[in-house]
């Protein structure tokens, strides 16, 4: 009887660490791919940026196609949007614990809301615009 | 009351070559009571840098069609971007203010309903007649903060807007406010209600 709790205890443990170490290893893929898909937008953003002067359907487009990010590592995703060339500012709102993250050429400006505490983008896509209307 | 949804303004037209501004683009503001600050405005798809290409295309837009085919304005669709900052605006520019509450999060929601609709339906841009200022007008009624019985009965193509530099309360021409946008170019899309259809006036929240 004893050998049988035994038993089941260390099979209970067994199957919870297994659980545990599949959630973290879940929560890793998905940051990984989530930032992967970051990376490629912050690449396809700063060609568009570098070219596209005079025309905003792209941005939508391109917004539209990779919007919204979800399970991001903050520090991560903030790190890559660090090395766009056309990164201007990067704020951060305690409260709500989200950043906002900006990115302009002379002629566009486009912005990119991620809330770090629930690990996802603001949804909305059309937030690019003119530098000067 | 934390709430204030107001508007901001910027030179839209001036004469090329001469300067003068003939308009103003308004800017719908939003400051809720995060603190965070929240703007929309309606913006060409399309823009044209040098000045004779927009008096060119200004021409041709206005007085070379009579907006009958919505497909053919050269600065294509009337979109609607949004954008959310925590720069904690001060008000010291020019504004003129629509509505201070302790909540206004329905009325923006409702004109962020708006603003969704204009980009799914689709407008052409036309330069004066169908602008950022018919979508400020628009987003405002569907907000309810224009028509019978509000602060703003009826859609003027002029804005009483305070000056704090001087303290002084000007009129700003504000063309296309007054004119509802018209002519979708998506029809299929369904449209929850029309574009002009009236919000209940705002209830004080206490």
């Amino acid at each position: 009887m004893l050998k049988r709790r035994w038993l089941a205890g260390r099979l209970t443990a067994f199957g919870s660490l297994f659980l545990c170490l599949a959630l973290v290893s879940s929560a890793r893929a998905d940051s990984a791919s989530c930032l992967a898909k970051v990376s490629s937008y912050v690449a396809e953003l700063d060609e568009l940026l570098s070219k596209e002067r005079n025309l905003l359907t792209p941005y939508f487009d391109l917004n539209e196609r990779y919007f919204p990010f979800r399970d991001c590592e903050a520090d991560a995703l903030l790190e890559i949007a660090r090395s766009s060339r056309f990164i201007r500012s990067i704020s951060h709102n305690v409260r709500l614990n989200e950043y906002f993250i900006h990115f302009s050429s002379d002629s566009v400006k486009v912005g990119l809301y991620y809330y770090a505490s629930e690990r996802k983008s603001e949804p909305g896509f059309n937030t690019a615009t003119w530098v000067h209307k | 009351l934390s709430e204030k949804i107001f508007l901001t303004y910027s030179n839209a037209t001036a004469l090329p070559y001469q300067g003068s501004v003939l308009g103003y683009h308004v800017v719908l503001n939003y400051i809720d009571s995060n603190g965070k600050h929240h703007t929309l405005q309606g913006v060409p798809e399309q823009k044209f840098e040098h000045n004779i290409d927009k008096l060119r295309v200004y021409l041709a837009e206005e007085y070379g069609s009579d907006g009958t085919n919505n497909t053919d304005s050269p600065f294509k669709r009337l979109r609607s971007p949004e954008e959310s900052r925590d720069d904690n605006v001060s008000l010291d520019r020019p504004y003129t203010i629509v509505a201070e509450d302790d909540d206004l999060s329905s009325r923006w929601a409702l004109m962020k309903d708006f603003a969704d609709e204009v980009n799914s339906i689709g407008y052409e841009y036309r330069p004066t007649s169908q602008n950022s200022n018919s979508f400020a007008g628009g987003a405002l009624q569907r907000g309810g903060f224009l028509g019978p019985g509000n602060a703003f009965p009826e859609r003027f193509d002029h804005q009483l807007v305070f000056d704090p530099a001087s303290g002084e309360t000007h009129s700003y021409r504000v063309p296309g406010f007054d004119m509802p946008l018209s002519n979708p170019i998506n029809t299929a899309t369904p449209m929850p209600f029309p574009l002009s259809a009236l919000a209940p006036p705002l209830v004080p929240a206490n």
